[in-house]
């Protein structure tokens, strides 16, 4: 009898213990509203936005940032965003290629504070913000600093460089 | 030789008592005390691997390296897919 108590309440142990690595092993890690970006609590409320917040989205090898995702879900809120993040209206050839369903992702930077105009001043920190014009999403790169930002930035030509020297036949 | 009655009390009572104790009180209050503290190392050993648990929890990077947002967590592999759609082909403005 006691032998048997003694067997089953190490096994349950075991049992506990292996759980528990396989729980912290594959749990979703998730983050509190206050540990989000403000950018994210500003609008994690907004009616017709869908705000995420993501962190250590990998960039490349070595870089890994926070980034924060807004997307609209209504034109009216395409809008409003338009109007935050001061993208500029698409000249009539760009809004065609929009809306025969091929993409146009612009980039640019936005100063980390808000209220701050996008001025290049010393001292600022910049983010990273592309706008995508036909699924109506702003994701907002949370740079450091300048090298950060010039990796996320060049991304695309990094990739594209790589993709196509692997395309090319030899 | 007759034993003055206390002595013969005193004597009576020294045998009595552990022999009172051991067949009947004194096993009993071993077997309860055996059982108490082996509930207490059960409980202590299950308060210990939560502790341990929570820990592990909360200095593991997860899996992917990535955290989202509580409220994003079910569309994690969406918000991904959405962020590396949109770094992966913009120009700059």
């Amino acid at each position: 009898m006691k032998t048997s108590n003694t067997i089953l309440c190490s096994l349950l142990g075991v049992v506990l213990v292996v759980a528990s690595l396989l729980m912290a092993r594959f749990w979703p890690h998730t983050l509190r509203d206050d540990q989000c970006s403000p950018l994210y609590q500003r609008y994690c409320h907004t009616p017709g936005i869908e705000a995420s917040y993501v962190k250590g989205f990998r960039i490349n090898d070595t870089l890994f940032v926070d980034a924060t995702l807004l997307h609209a879900t209504d034109s009216a809120s395409w809008a409003t965003l338009k109007t935050d993040f001061e993208i500029p209206e698409l000249p009539p050839d760009f809004m065609e290629r929009i809306n025969d369903g091929q993409d146009l992702v612009f980039t640019k930077k936005i100063p980390k504070q808000q209220g701050i105009s996008a001025q290049d001043t010393c001292g600022i920190i910049y983010y990273v913000a592309a706008f995508s014009h036909l699924m109506h999403t702003v994701s907002i790169f949370h740079t450091k600093d300048i090298n950060e930002r010039y990796a996320v930035m060049y991304h695309n030509y990094d990739h594209n460089v790589r993709q196509c020297t692997k395309d090319t036949p030899q | 030789m007759k034993q003055d009655p206390f002595d013969q009390w005193m004597s009576q009572l020294a045998v009595e008592e552990p022999l009172r104790r051991t067949t009947g009180g004194l096993g009993a209050w071993m077997g309860r005390r055996r059982r108490t503290l082996y509930r207490r190392c059960l409980f202590l050993s299950l308060a210990a691997i939560l502790i341990f648990t929570t820990t592990l929890m909360a200095c593991t990077p997860p899996p992917d390296g990535i955290a989202i947002n509580r409220s994003s967590v079910h569309k994690k592999a969406e918000v991904c897919q959405t962020l590396s759609t949109t770094l992966s082909c913009h120009e700059d403005l």
